[in-house]
């Protein structure tokens, strides 16, 4: 392949790392404070909301995101004849499938604080609220940290799933380019930007990892 | 305070993100129920039928077909990819009008779609790699083909004596399939030549081309269409029809094959 055919190919690649950046972003934003809702519902008392959530995890952890993808596509149309736009489907598939990861690593965080604390907290007359948003996810976020990291990186390459149901992401536009030129190159470059991108999260990672030292 | 200014960006990155999410639903929203809009399901990977160029437009022989088509039937046109795999869903749940990407004729798919006249007929045959060995069908015995998933070469091949003895491998695309040939992972590509000449031509080594004797099912390609969407599919082969007799078929052929394919027959 020539320099300028590389060029070209690398802007093609670029227009389809907004679409990848949309929908990670989006997923992220949505699936992590759900993650940490449902990771407290799994640790509550009440038998029926822990038992619930202990199924829509496994469910979720269960079964393969492909086919959730295209469950969460479908099905609305087979059970009640309507059909929506893909890019909503695909953020609904990830925040469900994304969520219940989340959950387990804020579930081990969550447990990871001793009890002596929470019961010190009420004694000086914090409320259940103040006391898990004040004292508790502070020190929790900074325990969970790495597996945190762990998943929003894996996230990152997930993205290319999206395509089972037609959506142009970056990967997608990768294979189209590469049954173009007939060659393997574009692959490789899609294979470059995930690097890139991954550096950049870990980055990000690495210095929130930093700012939160101070507790230790 | 400083608390209260996180949670409040917080919550207006939120909104900011379902707004996003709802701005997609609702610009799609539209081509549900706007009957002039024809959102034809491409499978944008098969050169030269349906492909993307260097700068990522869609084009090859059916888009420039559907265009013409549509250009007839006053109609406007949106390409939607989808993937191969779950085409009928995509077709059945209404989220495309037609696929209109090299789709073969077959009666299983004649009993569950409303097909179109088919335009262009197609030959299956075997791609080996330069230099094989292997001279006749027989000889392909207990090797490894590869196919297209969910594709009617592959279902052709599942289904002939030939098939059980060999290994059929799916591939996902072409040039998956070509590297596999290329370093030995299979030992032939089962395709149609519409598709298959246009391959060996655009790349640079060399191949050998066996014929087939697999019975096929294809019997030419079509659009396919909703089961009871009858009405636009007549409007399609008129407006296919007008065409061929303007010699518009021919050109577009011509442009893409180097030759002239186009062979028009009712269904």
């Amino acid at each position: 392949m020539s320099l300028n055919q590389i060029i070209n190919l690398g802007k093609v690649l670029f227009s389809g790392v907004g679409v990848l950046l949309q929908i990670f972003i989006i997923t992220l934003i949505l699936s992590i404070p759900l993650g940490i809702i449902i990771g407290i519902l799994r640790n509550s008392k009440c038998r029926i909301i822990s038992f619930i959530t202990r199924v829509y995890i496994l469910i979720m952890r269960g079964t393969p995101i492909m086919l959730q993808i295209i469950v969460v596509y479908f099905a609305p149309y087979y059970l009640f004849k309507i059909n929506y736009d893909r890019f909503l489907a695909i953020i609904i598939a990830f925040v469900a499938n994304y969520a219940a990861y989340f959950a387990e690593i804020f579930r081990s965080g969550i447990n990871s604080i001793p009890k002596g604390q929470s019961e010190a907290a009420y004694t000086l007359g914090f409320n259940k609220c103040q006391t898990f948003f004040l004292i508790l996810l502070p020190q929790i976020i900074k325990n969970v940290l790495p597996p945190v990291s762990n998943e929003v990186v894996s996230l990152l390459k997930t993205t290319s799933l999206a395509q089972i149901i037609g959506i142009s992401e970056m990967f997608a536009l990768a294979q189209k380019q590469a049954n173009y030129y007939f060659s393997v190159m574009p692959l490789f470059m899609a294979g470059a930007y995930y690097l890139v991108l991954t550096f950049l999260v870990s980055l990000i990672f690495n210095r929130i990892e930093k700012k939160l030292e101070y507790y230790s | 305070m400083k608390k209260k200014i996180i949670i409040f960006i917080l919550i207006i990155v939120i909104i900011l993100a379902g707004i996003l999410v709802l701005k997609n639903f609702w610009g799609t929203k539209e081509n549900f129920y706007n009957e002039n809009i024809l959102v034809v399901g491409i499978d944008d990977s098969y050169p030269p039928m349906v492909f993307r160029n260097e700068n990522n437009e869609i084009v090859g022989v059916d888009v420039d077909i559907a265009k013409a088509v549509c250009e007839k039937l006053g109609m406007d046109i949106k390409f939607q990819s989808i993937s191969w795999a779950s085409k009928e869903q995509e077709l059945d749940s209404g989220n495309i009008d037609c696929i209109w990407s090299g789709f073969g004729y077959t009666e299983d798919r004649a009993k569950t779609m409303a097909l179109s006249d088919t335009y262009i007929q197609g030959e299956m045959f075997f791609i080996l790699k330069d230099g094989s060995e292997i001279k006749s069908q027989d000889e392909l015995k207990g090797k490894k083909i590869g196919v297209q998933s969910g594709s009617i070469q592959e279902a052709d091949l599942a289904a002939s004596d030939f098939g059980k003895e060999v290994e059929i491998i799916p591939f996902s695309d072409f040039v998956t399939a070509f590297t596999d040939l290329g370093v030995g992972g299979i030992d032939a590509l089962y395709i149609s030549n519409t598709i298959g000449n246009y391959l060996i031509n655009s790349r640079q080594e060399k191949y050998i081309t066996i014929p087939s004797e697999v019975v096929s099912k294809s019997e030419g390609i079509v659009v396919g269409l909703k089961k009871d969407n009858v009405e636009l599919r007549d409007k399609i082969n008129s407006a296919l029809k007008e065409l061929e007799s303007e010699g518009r078929l021919k050109e577009i052929s011509e442009k893409w094959f180097g030759t002239d394919m186009i062979n028009l027959e009712e269904r």
